[in-house]
């Protein structure tokens, strides 16, 4: 899709990590620019699930120079998640780049944008600020936030998607002056936040942690993680019918036909514990797989809460030949999520870091 | 971003995919959503529907509390956030006139963008496999829950219940045993959204070279397991993932200090200094931001929602309605040179372009529509 993109990514976490990744998977040429405190920033696991396919150089003050000279007049696009001190000390900041390389685009990746990007503020200011963290957690206790820096992840999605933007422009009229494009973690996660709200506004359900349940179960029960026998699964009726099959998927219980339990606005809004405790016994006698085939069976939108060891086996990722296997430079090999749309299974190695070797790539394309 | 900022933001529209079209049948979010952005970026969005099958967000009956012939089915703001600035016609498929429009439709068009249950085409007689031996320039996305192939295929799916098969709602929690999930965020939708933008315009850029179109097959479970793919690694290392509480994404220690009746401030860094609550949340979380320790006050979404801040940088926007007055929608969240994108319309009212669209795209005259109207094939 995107051979012959020069991406340059000069970054510290897993924003424009995760932005090289999905342009790697996507066809483009990544060179990452790392130094020491890249590496401590980004544990071995991240390393190996963001960096494979990127082309590896290690920073220094006479490489920067010669990125500047001689990579980034070639490059289409600076995707970058350090700040403004780091950028400017190095000769890298925005106006240096875009002055010494007038066609590359230049993509800056910050919690809470660029004017803002010296403040110390990263994955934690993305989710609390965003108004995310209010909604996750049990509401007798703290908010909670999410893991795996999805934030970041998320904010680094936006960025490949920008680049791609750009890069489909650019190739369908050349000769354009590069564009800066700024992008804040902190907005990117208030929008999820905000257009999702639309349901619980609706029904004027405040968006507050709920602990397994959505707030207000999202204005019509079910909509919540319920205990089985193994663990948990996820249930969601967002219609008549939905509910209607989950229903039957019980047998049709005789406490179904009060009309108490026929009103889903109502059971979401002012009794859902009641119907819970209902549901329960009947949940917590079947297991995940019990209750996945019994799901599949009768159309109801339920589904176990795997383990990420599950998730490795599942036979429908398998089927798909999404996972990737890669080998690690110390030669072991890890299975790890791959494209996710239907592209194929590949088994991938790291390159070595070699700056020249990066330049002969450029000059190559 | 502190509240010193009080001249907005100019908004531009931009241009990097003006000259594309986009035809969409989709419903929900996560499929709509791809052709909003795609539109926001300047693309010519149609988005098919049926009175018979409009999207799922029309079908919204008035509440209580509304007034009297409220416009319920135009009004839900999902509907809004998921179509903005798109046009809207209305074909009816089951007839063979409508499949026919359609098909010139997609003649016309370089992007089409499908999010129902796989199958649905194969039903019509337009499987996909036709679709793109007869348009082979076309770029074509289907956004499903598990995919267009494999054993789970057509199995019901709403994001959370993706986001629980692709492991992610497993790792949310207080502790190991602890699994609370994050129900409200409906990740796997947006995720899925952006991840199909991402992939429609690499694959225009990759027509640009080869001047053909691709078959996008995208799983919103796979794309939300790629986001947690670090913790596969760790998985094979030795290390079995699980809710970690409130630990940053590298063992880091974070603290949610309480400044009062469901107030918090959130705080990074390490060795921990509890912060002083005087002043509240505000004022805590400043005091710590200047040692220069990550400190973020816990804003509630209501609070987000009216921010001066983000409504100055042009994350939230008003576009005009012609039922409602106006609305408020959610801005791409992408300044570009200096610039918030401006958000060019509300949702469009169902079939409001059907017969400018077929006009325009297709040259039919007034009479030709009118006809097709009469025998219901705009229905």
């Amino acid at each position: 899709m995107l051979g012959g993109l020069m991406v340059v990514e000069l970054g510290r976490s897993r924003a424009a990590a995760y932005a090289g990744k999905v342009l790697v998977d996507a066809g483009a040429h990544v060179l990452t620019v790392g130094d020491e405190e890249r590496d401590r920033s980004l544990p071995l696991a991240a390393w190996l699930y963001m960096d494979v396919g990127k082309q590896m150089l290690a920073a220094s003050p006479a490489r920067d120079r010669r990125l500047l000279e001689e990579i980034l007049p070639g490059a289409d696009v600076v995707v970058t998640d350090l700040g403004p001190d780091q950028l400017r000390s190095r000769g890298l900041a925005p106006e240096a780049v875009m002055a010494a390389c007038p066609q590359t685009d230049y993509l800056t990746l910050s919690a809470l944008g660029w004017a803002a990007a010296s403040r110390p503020a990263g994955e934690l200011s993305m989710q609390a600020l965003s108004g995310l963290m209010h909604m996750v957690g049990d509401p007798e206790r703290e908010p909670l936030t999410i893991p795996y820096g999805m934030a970041s992840v998320q904010l680094g999605l936006h960025a490949a998607t920008a680049v791609a933007g750009r890069a489909n422009d650019r190739a369908r009229h050349t000769g354009q002056t590069g564009t800066f494009i700024d992008i804040a973690g902190v907005e990117v996660m208030a929008s999820y936040v905000r257009i999702y709200g639309a349901v619980a506004r609706y029904y004027d359900v405040p968006l507050r942690r709920a602990g397994r349940r959505a707030p207000g179960s999202g204005g019509r029960y079910p909509f919540a993680l319920f205990p089985c026998k193994d663990g948990f699964v996820a249930m969601i009726a967002r219609s008549e019918r939905e509910w209607t099959s989950f229903l039957a998927m019980m047998d049709n219980p005789v406490w179904a036909e009060s009309s108490r339990y026929q009103d889903l606005y109502g059971i979401a809004i002012h009794y859902p514990d009641e119907v819970d405790a209902l549901v329960a016994p009947w949940l917590e006698a079947r297991t995940r797989d019990e209750l996945l085939g019994l799901a599949q069976a009768h159309a109801v939108p339920m589904a176990p809460v795997r383990a990420i060891a599950e998730v490795a086996d599942d036979v429908q990722l398998r089927s798909r030949g999404f996972f990737d296997r890669i080998r690690a430079p110390d030669g072991t090999v890890l299975d790890v999520p791959g494209r996710p749309w239907g592209a194929g299974p590949r088994i991938r190695t790291f390159r070595p870091p070699q700056f020249e070797q990066a330049v002969a790539a450029l000059m190559s394309t | 971003m502190g509240d010193s900022v009080t001249t907005p933001d100019p908004l531009v529209e931009v241009g990097w995919l003006a000259g594309t079209t986009v035809l969409e049948v989709t419903t929900g979010v996560a499929g709509p959503l791809v052709g909003r952005i795609l539109g926001e970026l300047g693309a010519d969005v149609v988005k098919v529907e049926s009175r018979g099958k409009p999207d799922v967000n029309r079908a919204r009956v008035a509440r209580p509390g509304d007034p009297a012939g409220f416009p319920a089915h135009e009004a839900f703001q999902l509907l809004h956030e998921a179509n903005a600035g798109k046009r809207s016609i209305t074909i009816d498929l089951k007839t063979e006139e409508g499949r026919e429009l359609f098909d010139r439709l997609l003649g016309a068009a370089d992007v089409f963008v499908e999010n129902f249950a796989p199958g649905w085409l194969d039903r019509l007689g337009m499987p996909i496999r036709v679709l793109r031996e007869r348009h082979p320039s076309l770029v074509v996305l289907s956004a499903s829950g598990y995919g267009q192939t494999g054993p789970m295929r057509s199995q019901r799916a709403y994001a959370p219940v993706m986001t629980a098969l692709a492991g992610v709602e497993g790792l949310i929690g207080y502790g190991d045993d602890d699994v609370t999930g994050a129900m409200a965020l409906a990740l796997a939708d947006l995720n899925c959204s952006y991840y199909g933008a991402c992939l429609v315009m690499a694959a225009l850029a990759g027509r640009a070279a080869t001047g053909l179109g691709q078959h996008i097959d995208l799983s919103q479970t796979e794309a939300a397991a790629a986001l947690v793919g670090e913790a596969f690694v760790e998985q094979q290392l030795g290390t079995a993932p699980g809710p970690r509480g409130n630990t940053g994404p590298n063992g880091e220690s974070w603290h949610v200090v309480s400044t009062g009746a469901d107030e918090w401030v959130a705080v990074a860094g390490s060795p921990y200094r509890p912060p002083s609550v005087a002043g509240g949340r505000p004022a805590a979380a400043d005091r710590l931001g200047r040692d220069g320790t990550e400190a973020a006050a816990v804003l509630t979404p209501a609070e987000v929602a009216s921010s001066a801040d983000l409504w100055t940088r042009g994350l939230f926007q008003t576009v005009p309605h012609p039922l409602l007055e106006e609305v408020t929608v959610t801005g791409l969240p992408w300044h570009v040179d200096g610039a918030a994108i401006r958000v060019r319309a509300a949702a469009p009212q169902l079939g409001a372009h059907t017969s400018e669209v077929l006009e325009e795209r297709l040259g039919l005259t007034p009479a030709e529509i009118s006809s097709l109207d009469r025998a219901g094939v705009l229905r």
